[in-house]
C-alpha cells in the first residue's frame, strides 16, 4: 500500500500587515467624503456669511442712498425757503429754513454715524461745512435784510417824511405869503424827494441800478431845488426852515445808499454765495448719490455674481462630493466585495470538496489577503482530511480486499495443506491396515506416497515463507542490465528448456531497471519457469523477453507461444496457489510472489492472452514511483 | 474732496490761501533783512502807545507773513480782518467805523462811495505816487494800448470837486492802487494741445464741445460772468455793444447760452476758492477752467502741467486798490498813510510779485528781485534756474516762460477789467438761475 503524499502545510506565520488596508481604504474613503461634506459645509458657511454680509451692506448702501436722497431734497427745499425768504423776507420761512438746516444736521450726523468708510465720512463732513457756510450766509442774509427793512421802511421814510413835512410847511407858508415861486419850488423839491422815494421803494421790489440811479438823480434835482430855494429865503427863518430839509437830504441820500447796498449784499450772498454752496451741496450729494447707487449697482452685480459663482463652486463641490463619493464606494466595493465573493465562493466550493479550487487574493496584503491566507489554511485542511479520508477509504478496501485475500489464503492454505494431510492420513490408515495385514509392499507404497505428500506440503510452506519474505527481505535498488540479469536466469534455466526443447530469446534492447537484484531474479525465473511449463507443452516452444520504456513507465514482457489462458482466469492465475493446469508440478504460488514483488517495486503486473494461443506476462516500472521497499512497512 | 469753501471774491487774488510754509520763508527773509538794518522808518517811535490798525480785506494782501513784516517795519500793530469780497463789501460799505483800511479790487469803489464809507487820500502823503505807473492812472501802460472795458482804476481814481470819482486828476485820489493782474482760463496740457499766447489761445475755448463736461467756472457774477461772456463772444455766440456793460437783453442772451450748455453738462465745476480750482483740476474733474495765477503756480509745482492762457480776445483784469475808511483820523489816519506806503516798498512787492502779481511801481519791486526773477517775473524771459515762491518751494522751473510775455504786454492786452455793471441786480438773478439750473 503505497500512501498518499499530504499537500504542504498552509503558512502558519500571520500575514503581512497590509499598507493599506480595507480598513484604511474604507477610511480614506469615508474621510475624503466628510472632507467634502466639510469643504460642502464650509462653503455653505461661508457663502451665508458673506450673503449675510452682502446684504448688510446693500441694506446699509440702500439706507445710505436714502439718506442722502433724503439731504438732497431737504438741501432742494432748504435752497426754495431761502429764496423765498430773500424775496418775502417772512419770519415763518426763515423759522422754516432753521429747521431744514436742524434736520439736514441731524441727517448728516446720523449719516456719518453710521457710515464707517473714511471717504463717505468726509464727504459728510464736507456737506456739513458747505451746510454751516450756508447757514452762515443765510444769518447774514437775514441780517442784511433786517437792515435793510430798517433802513427802507423806518430810517428811509422817517428822513424823506421829515424832508417831505417841511417842504410840505414851505409850501403852505409860500402859498399863505402868496409868494409863489417859493411855493412852486418847494413844490418841486417835494416832488422830486417823493419821486426819489418812490424809485427807493420800486428798487426794493425790483432790484435795479437804474432806479438807484434815478433816485439820486431826483435827489440832485431836489437839492438843486432846495438851493433855489433857499436863495429865495426872505428871511433867517426862510432860510433855517430849507437849511433842515437840506440838511436832510445827505443823511437821506447815505440812508439810500446803504439800504442799496444791503440789497445788493444779501442778493449777492443768496444768488452768488449762498446760491454756489448750495450748488456745490448739490454737486456733492449728486456725487454722493450715485457714488452710492453705484456702490449698490456694484454691490448688487457683484452680489449675482458670488451668488451664481458660489451656487457653481457649491454645485460643482456637491457633484465632485458625489462623484468621489460614488467612486470611493466603487472602489471599495471593488477593492473588497469581489475578493469576499470569490473567498466565500472559494469556501463554498471548498465545502464540497473542490479541492482545485484557486484561492483569490492570497497575494493582497489586506485583511482580504489575511482572509485568503485563512481560506488557503482551510484549504490545506480540508485537502489534508480529504486525503486523509481517501487512505482511510482505500486502506479499508485494501483491508477488505486483504481480508478476503486472507480468507482466500487461508483457505487455500488449509485446503492445500490439509490435502496432502488428509491424503496422509489415509494413505497412514491404509499403510496400518496393510501393515497389520502384513502388507509391506502396500506399506511401502503407501509410505512412499505420503512421503511424497509430505513433500508437496513442505514445498507449500516453502512458498508460503518465501512470500512472506518478499518486502521483509530488503536490498537498495540499483540500475540492473536486464540483458545480462536475465542473461544470467536464462543460463540458469537452460536445462528445463532443454528438457522442454524450448528456446529462451532475449532482446538485445531491454531498458535498465532500478530495482531489487533477487526479486528480479525471482520475477523473471518465476515467468520463465511458468512458460516452460505451461507455455512449451510441446517441443518447439519460443520464449521471448524484451521491453520498452516510456515517459510514466517501463515495460518488460515475457511471451510463449503456448495455448495461452483464458482471459476468464487472467486474475485467478494471481492467486496463491492458482494452478489452471494441475498436471504440471508446483504449488502456485509463483505469480503471487510475482505480483507481490512488483507491488513491493509500486509495480504492476498483468497477462495478456485471448485463450487460444500465446501468453504475454507483462510487468511495468512506473518512472516516478520508487521501489516500494521505500514506503512505509506498513504497506508490505 | 471737500474744501473750505470762501465767499466768492471779485478780486481773484482773494482766494490766494495762506501758506505756512510761505510764511517760514518770508520770516527767514523777513529776518535777513532785519539783520542787515531796516530801512523803515518809525515814525511813531515816540507816541505813548503803539498804533493799532484795522484792515479788512481779502486774503491775497491780507497774509501773515506781510502783516509781521509791516508790524515790525511800521513799528504798529495790525489786526487784520479777512474775509471774502462780498463780506468784506458788504461790511465795509455799512460800518465804516468798523475798520481804518478798506482792500478791494477798484470795482468796489463807486459802491463805497456812494455808501460814503471812504475818504479820499491825498496824493501829497503818497510817498511815491509820482512813480506810480501809467496803467493806474491813464488805464494804458503804453500810448497805443487798447482800454480795457468796464471798470478800469483810472476812470474812478481822482476825486473830482463834487466828491465823486473821475478820471480827472486831482490832489485828491479814491484809493491807492497797489496789486493787479491779468486773469484769463487755465487748461491742462496733457489733454487739451496748448495753443500760442494771443495767437491760437482764446477764451472761446471754455465753451469749446471738446471738452464738454470738463470745464470749470469761476462763481462770481463780475468774474465768471466776464469769463463766460468772453467766451460765447469768441464762440460768436453771442455779441455784446459793450461786454463791460452789459444790457438785460445782451445779459439774457449770455445766460441762454449758458444755461444750454450747463444743462448740457458742460460745465463740471463753479469754484468758489482758489484751492478749490486747484482741486477741480488736480483730480482731472476739469481741464479747462477760470483760473489765478496762484492755482497755476500750485498746480505746476505739483506736477501738472497746467497753462495759464494767454487769450487773443484779451485778458480779464483786475486791480487791488487801499481805501481809507470815511471814519479814520488822527494817528490811525496817519498809520493808515504809513502802512499805504509801506506796500509801495520793494519788499512787499518782490513778496506779491513771487506769487505771480504785479505792483505799480515796478522799478522799486526790481530792487528786492533777483536779476532771473525780474526777467521772468516782470521782463517774460525764460527762468534761468528754478525760482522759489514765498513758501521757498520752486514755482517755475529752470526754462520756464511767463506765457502772455513781459509785464507791458499781458497789462496792454485787457478786454475787460473786473466791473459791476449797472445790470448787476439782474445779474446776480441770472447768476442764480444758471448756478441752479
Amino acid at each position: 500500500m503505497t500512501p498518499r503524499p499530504l499537500p504542504s502545510p498552509p503558512p502558519n506565520a500571520p500575514a503581512p500587515r497590509p499598507r493599506f488596508g480595507v480598513s484604511r481604504r474604507i477610511s480614506l474613503g469615508f474621510g475624503l467624503v466628510l472632507l467634502l461634506h466639510i469643504a460642502i459645509a464650509a462653503l455653505n458657511h461661508f457663502g451665508l456669511t458673506q450673503a449675510s454680509a452682502d446684504f448688510a451692506a446693500y441694506q446699509a448702501n440702500t439706507l445710505a442712498a436714502q439718506r442722502v436722497v433724503a439731504i438732497s431734497r431737504n438741501a432742494f427745499q432748504l435752497q426754495r425757503n431761502v429764496m423765498l425768504f430773500a424775496h418775502t423776507g417772512s419770519s415763518g420761512t426763515a423759522r422754516r429754513v432753521q429747521q431744514l438746516h436742524d434736520k439736514l444736521s441731524e441727517q448728516l450726523s446720523d449719516g456719518k454715524t453710521a457710515t464707517p468708510q473714511a471717504g463717505p465720512r468726509d464727504t459728510y463732513d464736507a456737506l456739513a461745512g458747505l451746510l454751516g457756510n450756508y447757514m452762515t450766509g443765510f444769518d447774514q442774509v437775514k441780517q442784511g435784510r433786517g437792515i435793510r427793512q430798517s433802513l427802507a421802511y423806518t430810517a428811509l421814510p422817517q428822513i424823506g417824511n421829515t424832508a417831505t413835512d417841511a417842504l410840505s410847511q414851505i409850501t403852505e407858508d409860500a402859498w399863505a405869503q402868496h409868494n409863489f415861486r417859493r411855493a412852486a419850488l418847494a413844490g418841486r423839491a417835494k416832488e422830486k424827494l417823493l419821486q426819489t422815494s418812490a424809485d427807493a421803494l420800486a428798487y426794493l421790489r425790483s432790484p435795479s441800478i437804474q432806479r438807484v440811479t434815478h433816485a439820486l438823480k431826483a435827489l440832485d434835482e431836489c437839492k438843486d431845488l432846495l438851493n433855489q430855494l433857499s436863495d429865495t429865503a426872505a428871511n433867517q427863518a426862510q432860510t433855517d426852515q430849507v437849511a433842515r430839509v437840506q440838511a436832510l437830504l445827505p443823511r437821506y441820500e447815505s440812508t439810500l445808499l446803504k439800504m442799496v447796498q444791503t440789497t445788493r449784499g444779501y442778493l449777492h450772498l443768496v444768488s452768488v454765495v449762498m446760491a454756489g454752496e448750495a450748488a456745490e451741496f448739490v454737486r456733492y450729494s449728486d456725487a454722493f448719490q450715485q457714488q452710492t447707487l453705484h456702490e449698490l449697482d456694484t454691490l448688487a452685480a457683484r452680489m449675482t455674481q458670488e451668488n451664481h459663482r458660489f451656487k457653481a463652486v457649491s454645485n460643482g463641490v456637491s457633484v465632485v462630493s458625489i462623484l468621489l463619493g460614488v467612486l470611493a464606494a466603487w472602489l471599495i466595493g471593488r477593492s473588497v466585495v469581489p475578493p469576499l465573493n470569490a473567498i466565500t465562493r472559494t469556501l463554498t466550493r471548498l465545502s464540497r470538496d473542490e479541492s482545485e479550487t484557486e484561492i483569490p487574493g492570497l497575494n493582497r496584503r489586506d485583511e482580504i489577503g489575511q482572509m485568503a491566507a485563512a481560506a488557503q489554511v482551510f484549504r490545506g485542511k480540508a485537502d489534508e482530511t480529504r486525503l486523509l479520508l481517501e487512505d482511510s477509504r482505500r486502506l479499508g478496501e485494501e483491508l477488505h480486499d486483504k481480508n478476503e485475500e486472507m480468507q482466500r489464503f487461508a483457505y487455500t492454505v488449509s485446503h492445500d495443506l490439509k490435502a496432502p494431510l488428509v491424503s496422509c492420513t489415509g494413505l497412514l490408515n491404509f499403510a496400518s491396515e496393510d501393515l497389520e495385514s502384513g502388507d509391506h509392499d502396500k506399506v511401502r507404497s503407501a509410505m512412499g506416497r505420503v512421503q511424497a505428500n509430505v513433500k508437496r506440503m513442505d514445498r507449500s510452506i516453502q512458498d508460503l515463507l518465501d512470500l512472506s519474505q518478499i518486502g521483509r527481505v530488503r536490498h537498495d535498488p540499483e540500475f540492473l542490465d536486464m540483458l545480462r540479469l536475465l542473461g544470467q536466469v536464462a543460463a540458469d534455466l537452460r536445462p528445463r528448456a532443454d528438457a522442454a526443447q524450448a528456446t529462451i530469446t532475449i532482446a538485445n534492447d531491454l531498458p535498465m531497471v532500478v530495482a531489487d537484484r533477487n526479486r528480479m531474479i525471482e520475477v523473471f525465473e518465476n515467468l520463465l519457469v511458468n512458460a516452460l511449463k505451461y507455455g512449451c507443452p510441446t517441443p518447439g516452444g519460443q520464449i521471448t523477453v524484451g521491453g520498452s520504456a516510456n515517459e510514466q513507465e517501463t515495460r518488460l514482457f515475457v511471451r510463449d507461444n503456448g495455448p495461452g489462458i483464458a482471459p476468464r482466469y487472467h486474475d485467478k492465475i494471481f492467486g496463491l496457489f492458482q494452478r489452471l493446469d494441475k498436471s504440471q508440478e508446483g504449488s502456485g504460488a509463483g505469480l503471487s510472489i510475482v505480483q507481490r514483488i512488483m507491488e513491493m517495486h509500486g509495480g504492476r503486473i498483468w497477462v495478456e492472452s485471448d485463450g487460444s494461443a500465446a501468453t504475454c506476462f507483462w510487468i511495468a516500472f512506473p518512472h516516478a514511483a520508487a521501489p516500494a521497499h521505500h514506503a512505509s512497512d506498513a504497506a508490505v | 474732496m471737500p474744501h473750505r469753501v470762501e465767499p466768492p471774491a471779485k478780486d481773484s487774488s482773494a482766494n490766494v490761501p495762506p501758506q505756512t510754509n510761505r510764511r517760514r520763508f518770508i520770516k527767514k527773509s523777513a529776518a535777513a533783512v532785519v539783520g542787515a538794518g531796516s530801512v523803515f522808518h518809525v515814525p511813531y517811535a515816540f507816541a505813548r502807545t503803539r498804533p493799532r490798525l484795522r484792515v479788512l480785506g481779502m486774503h491775497v494782501t491780507l497774509q501773515e507773513e506781510l502783516r509781521h513784516r509791516a508790524e515790525h517795519d511800521l513799528g504798529i500793530d495790525l489786526v487784520f480782518d479777512v474775509r471774502g469780497a462780498a463780506a468784506v463789501l458788504q461790511k465795509a460799505s455799512t460800518q465804516p467805523e468798523s475798520f481804518d483800511v478798506y482792500e478791494q479790487s477798484s470795482n468796489s469803489i463807486s459802491i463805497m462811495q456812494q455808501a460814503g464809507a471812504i475818504q479820499p487820500l491825498e496824493t501829497a502823503r503818497i510817498t511815491h505816487w509820482d512813480r506810480i505807473n501809467a496803467l493806474t492812472k491813464t488805464g494804458r501802460l503804453t500810448p497805443d494800448a487798447p482800454l480795457g472795458r468796464g471798470d478800469a482804476p483810472h476812470k474812478m481814481l481822482y476825486v473830482q470837486p463834487d466828491g465823486r470819482s473821475g478820471s480827472a486828476p486831482s490832489d485828491r485820489v479814491a484809493f491807492l492802487p497797489y496789486v493787479h493782474n491779468v486773469d484769463a482760463f487755465g487748461y491742462n496740457a496733457q489733454v487739451v494741445p496748448q495753443g500760442r499766447a494771443y495767437e491760437t489761445e482764446s477764451w472761446g475755448w471754455l465753451l469749446d464741445e471738446r471738452w464738454a463736461g470738463r470745464v470749470g467756472l469761476v462763481n462770481e457774477p463780475t468774474i465768471g460772468l466776464f469769463d463766460a461772456a468772453l467766451a460765447a463772444q469768441a464762440k460768436g455766440l453771442v455779441t455784446f455793444n459793450d461786454i463791460g456793460a452789459m444790457s438785460r437783453p445782451e445779459l439774457d442772451a449770455l445766460f441762454e447760452v449758458l444755461i444750454d450748455f450747463k444743462l448740457r453738462g458742460h460745465f463740471n465745476g463753479i469754484w468758489s476758492s482758489v484751492p478749490q480750482s486747484i482741486d477741480f483740476m488736480q483730480r482731472g474733474q476739469v481741464v479747462i477752467e477760470s483760473m489765478f495765477s496762484p492755482a497755476i503756480s500750485s498746480l505746476r509745482s505739483q506736477g501738472v502741467p497746467a497753462v495759464y492762457a494767454a487769450p487773443k480776445e484779451g485778458y480779464r483784469a483786475w486791480h487791488g486798490v487801499m481805501c481809507l475808511s470815511a471814519a479814520a483820523k488822527g494817528a490811525t489816519l496817519d498809520a493808515a498813510y504809513d502802512y499805504m506806503n509801506w506796500w509801495l516798498t520793494a519788499w512787499p512787492g518782490a513778496f506779491i510779485t513771487r506769487q505771480g502779481y504785479y505792483m505799480p511801481i515796478p522799478e522799486l519791486v526790481r530792487t528786492q528781485l533777483a536779476p532771473e526773477e525780474w526777467d521772468y517775473w516782470y521782463d517774460g524771459k525764460p527762468a534761468v534756474r528754478d525760482l522759489p515762491g514765498t513758501d521757498g518751494r520752486t514755482v517755475v522751473t529752470a526754462g520756464s516762460v511767463r506765457n502772455g510775455g513781459s509785464y507791458t504786454t499781458r497789462l496792454s492786452n485787457i478786454a475787460v477789467w473786473n466791473t459791476v455793471m449797472d445790470t448787476y441786480e439782474y445779474s446776480l438773478q441770472r447768476w442764480y438761475e444758471f448756478l441752479t439750473a
